[in-house]
């Protein structure tokens, strides 16, 4: 069977979705960072499969752009969560309640 | 490299350059020399007011340039402006109003690069430039936003903010990636030509992805869970700077996107649908959700999302070409400009007097509840006289600035047939006088329980009175926004007339000729 276009789109949407779904269920805040990175891996995954087949090296551009923004993302995303265990001993989402209506 | 610094377009770079310049020499003094605070804070607005002059001295004839990656035009330039303004009143506040022995030399540097992120979005013309800018905004933000790391509420507040923005960005990135692989192009002014009988679905798709991540930024209904919480516990400069700055951000972005690049009859009957669904919605529960709020800082934070509705409004009435509706004057589509940039120019205004109070407030009253209020005007006369005010113009009463802001809003919708929008409009604008009126009953109207007066410091004293001027001036003399946003307009007619200078390679019809 040869892969297409299409087959490269399918598994970056389900990517997205795992990613999303991971974002919205999971309790704990670095599987939740993880499960960003995984929606913004599927963003990658869906350009460099366009610039591959549409033969425009504009997406691997981008995709170089994101990876890099995604580090420095990563690097403070990191260091907040790590701030937040110094402070509660957990990485729960759960003991998010100072802030409630 | 080099060719880009040598060329003439290099005048239209360089407030931003400027301002990166500065912030990156500032770290590196507030590193080795030990400037204290309040000298990195004075050294940061001295760069700002720099830039602002060097901006103020361009000319706003639309110029696309670096192989299309930038634009310049009036928008680009009123809103670089305002940025600007709004970036120095936060490291103004920072220092100033907030204790400065909390915070460190930072506090005042960080606002600079996420001023140029924000600056760079007014100009983006590409979507590559449009995500490195946004996330130069963002990243900072997650660091302004949980700045008091050692309190539970700021890192809280953080953290959400981390997750909800990483949240956005992901939509974005992919919703551009969709409509790069059906386009071919990340280009504003490709994309707006190459929609000829409507967008593909693929590219649709994408579009609402990226309003999805939009909609984050601008806090739009339903997506706005965020900013309740985020503008609690951020230090009050920085929810200021996220209401106003940010919110202005993720608009300029909009305009771009929504009136630029997918400006034509294809792309509007895209994006018409999902905005005027996030409009109805942020109108009804920002001014609804407010009503039970008790804490101040929450109680704007949901009337920020009803602001939201407010201009989104505005943004819809600046349409080429709005789907079953007739086919609008020129005038109405500047109209909807106009209007959205006096809606923010008002809401700056009226924010930062708010976020100047309650930061005066917050270390001499025992909490930023409503009750807290009680009495005020026996204490600190000027600062309830400001904090009153404020209200009113947020509120929209004549005779202050917010009521030419909603006042154009209405007649926008009214011009272009929204009655809909135009009714729903008019209900979030009584909806919002209960609860803006809420503080000022208790401010007034109350017996205070500690009657010692409240020493505002000469520097807060005459930045609120000039705040205050400036918004009783707008109210009364409407022409003074007028001239002052005179000529910021998208570029969009001029792209299509060919007065650019990288023109794309196909001429096209101009939008608003663009009927079949």
């Amino acid at each position: 069977m040869e892969i297409t276009l299409n087959h490269y789109l399918a598994v970056a949407a389900v990517l997205f979705v795992i990613g999303l779904m991971g974002v919205i269920m999971r309790r704990n805040l670095l599987i939740i960072y993880m499960s960003l990175e995984m929606m913004l891996q599927a963003a990658n995954l869906t350009f460099v499969a366009f610039s591959r087949f549409d033969n425009l090296v504009d997406g691997q551009v981008f995709v170089f752009f994101v990876i890099t923004v995604a580090a420095a993302e990563v690097a403070v995303g990191l260091a907040l969560i790590v701030a937040l265990y110094r402070l509660r001993q957990t990485t729960s989402v759960d003991a998010l309640t100072t802030l409630k209506f | 490299m080099l060719h880009l610094l040598n060329s003439n377009l290099l005048p239209y770079f360089a407030p931003e350059l400027l301002v990166t310049v500065w912030a990156m020499v500032l770290l590196l003094g507030d590193a080795f020399f030990e400037f204290t605070p309040r000298q990195t804070a004075n050294l940061a607005l001295a760069g700002l007011a720099v830039a602002a002059v060097e901006t103020l001295l361009l000319d706003s004839a639309p110029i696309v340039f670096w192989n299309g990656m930038c634009i310049w035009d009036g928008s680009a330039k009123f809103f670089d402006i305002f940025f600007l303004a709004v970036a120095a009143l936060v490291i103004w506040m920072g220092d100033e109003v907030q204790a400065p022995v909390e915070y460190g030399g930072e506090f005042a540097i960080l606002p600079l690069f996420t001023t140029v992120g924000l600056m760079l979005l007014a100009s983006a013309n590409d979507f590559m430039l449009l995500f490195v800018a946004l996330e130069l905004v963002t990243i900072s933000f997650y660091i302004l936003v949980a700045y008091r790391r050692r309190t539970l509420a700021a890192l809280e507040a953080g953290v959400k903010y981390l997750i909800l923005g990483g949240l956005s960005s992901a939509f974005l990135v992919m919703g551009v990636a969709y409509i790069f692989g059906v386009m071919g192009t990340t280009r504003f002014d490709v994309l707006v030509n190459a929609f000829h009988g409507g967008v593909p679905v693929m590219a649709a798709f994408g579009l609402i992805l990226v309003l999805v991540g939009i909609g984050f930024k601008i806090a739009m209904v339903p997506f706005h869970v965020w900013a309740p919480d985020v503008y609690e516990g951020a230090p009050n400069s920085i929810t200021a700077f996220l209401s106003v700055g940010s919110k202005a951000g993720g608009l300029i972005m909009l305009l771009r996107i929504a009136l630029g690049a997918f400006g034509g009859d294809g792309g509007t009957a895209v994006w018409y649908p999902v905005l005027t669904v996030g409009a109805i919605l942020s109108l009804l529960l920002g001014n609804l959700a407010a009503i039970p709020q008790r804490n101040l800082k929450r109680l704007l934070g949901y009337s920020s999302i009803g602001h939201s509705g407010f201009i989104l409004v505005a943004v819809i009435g600046a349409a080429a070409a709005l789907p079953h509706l007739p086919r609008p004057q020129m005038a109405d589509i500047n109209t909807g400009q106009v209007a959205v940039s006096v809606y923010l120019v008002t809401y700056l205004l009226a924010t930062f007097t708010c976020f100047i109070v309650l930061a005066l407030l917050r270390t001499r009253l025992p909490g930023l509840e409503i009750h807290h209020l009680a009495g005020l005007s026996q204490r600190a006369p000027l600062l309830a006289a400001a904090f009153a005010l404020a209200l009113i113009s947020l509120a929209g009463i004549p005779p202050l600035s917010g009521f030419v802001a909603k006042a154009l809003v209405v007649l926008v919708a009214w011009n272009r047939g929204l009655y809909v929008l135009l009714a729903l409009v008019l209900f979030a604008a009584v909806a919002a006088l209960y609860y803006y009126l809420g503080p000022i009953k208790a401010m007034y109207w109350s017996e205070p329980l500690d009657r010692t007066p409240i020493i505002v410091s000469r520097p807060a004293t005459v930045v609120l009175s000039l705040l205050i001027a400036l918004m009783i001036l707008t109210g009364f003399w409407p022409q003074s926004i007028a001239c002052l946003i005179s000529g910021a307009t998208l570029a969009r007619e001029g792209a299509a007339q060919g007065t650019l200078t990288a023109a794309p390679p196909t001429p096209s019809p101009s939008v608003a000729q663009a009927t079949p």
